[in-house]
């Protein structure tokens, strides 16, 4: 118990301090930068986040006697195990590239080089899908309510900010954090969902 | 709907993870259809009723 809020404690911290530097580099703060690029600071912030909702929702599941006795089951040991293999590929692959962008000036290269981190996503998209297809009715149906609420919420808030843009309320700014807020709208949507089915 | 599967389980002296495992679904789906929360499709109110040997208008019965 005490290492799971102790992660919830860290996921929801580096969640803050990505998504202030996200959105420090995204008003022009040059010297605000905590990671060394804006996209990976959102997406850093996005998946903390997630990772936090994710251990919170955890613990809540963990309180009800007969859950603890439940063992957890293989699906989700091999989705983890899936995630945690294309996540470290991920990382190796961001910093791998940021290196070798440095070496090289040439698009086509640049190009190549840029797309390696594709690889790995495509990897968690795989293990997302692998998933989905082992999942029983009622996690399908908890599934699909978390990505309605996550794509309702992030469409609200796309063109909330769009109207606020376009009326030059707010300046305009790098679209990166979408793929964060849409992680993080589904971690909400999911522990809201498993919430209503308990 | 409502039902009697926590009733029907106790009899069996099943676990909610045992009736889980007879119905291929996880132990949460049990908890959610016990509780009333969720309405289960066809198949599993079948494979339910069969698990408890009776019909399946002896298990639900709506509100």
């Amino acid at each position: 118990m005490q290492t799971n809020k102790l992660l919830i404690t860290a996921g929801v911290g580096l969640a803050i301090i990505a998504s202030l530097n996200g959105a420090a580099i995204a008003f022009g703060y040059e010297h605000a930068q905590f990671l060394s690029r804006p996209w990976l600071s959102t997406w850093f912030a996005g998946y903390s986040a997630f990772l936090a909702i994710a251990a919170a929702g955890l613990i809540r599941h963990r309180k009800t006697a007969e859950a603890s006795a439940a063992p957890v089951e293989p699906k989700f040991k091999r989705y983890f195990r899936r995630m945690l293999t294309a996540t470290l590929l991920y990382v190796m692959a961001i910093i791998g590239s940021h290196f070798l962008l440095q070496l090289t000036d040439q698009v086509l290269i640049v190009a190549a080089i840029t797309l390696l981190p594709i690889t790995p996503c495509y990897l968690m998209l795989r293990a997302i899908q692998q998933l989905v297809k082992e999942m029983d009715e009622l996690q399908l149906r908890i599934f699909m309510e978390s990505c309605l609420f996550a794509l309702a919420w992030t469409a609200m808030g796309c063109i909330t900010i769009g109207f606020f843009q376009f009326y030059k309320v707010l300046p305009n700014f790098s679209i990166f954090w979408v793929f964060s807020a849409i992680c993080m709208l589904f971690g909400i949507g999911s522990a809201m969902a498993h919430r209503r089915y308990q | 709907m409502k039902n009697n599967i926590k009733v029907k389980r106790a009899e069996l002296n099943l676990t909610q993870q045992d009736l889980a495992d007879q119905l291929a679904v996880s132990r949460q789906t049990v908890n959610a259809i016990e509780k009333g929360k969720y309405d289960p499709s066809l198949p599993i109110a079948f494979k339910l009723a069969n698990v408890f040997q009776c019909a399946i208008e002896d298990l639900f019965q709506p509100e």
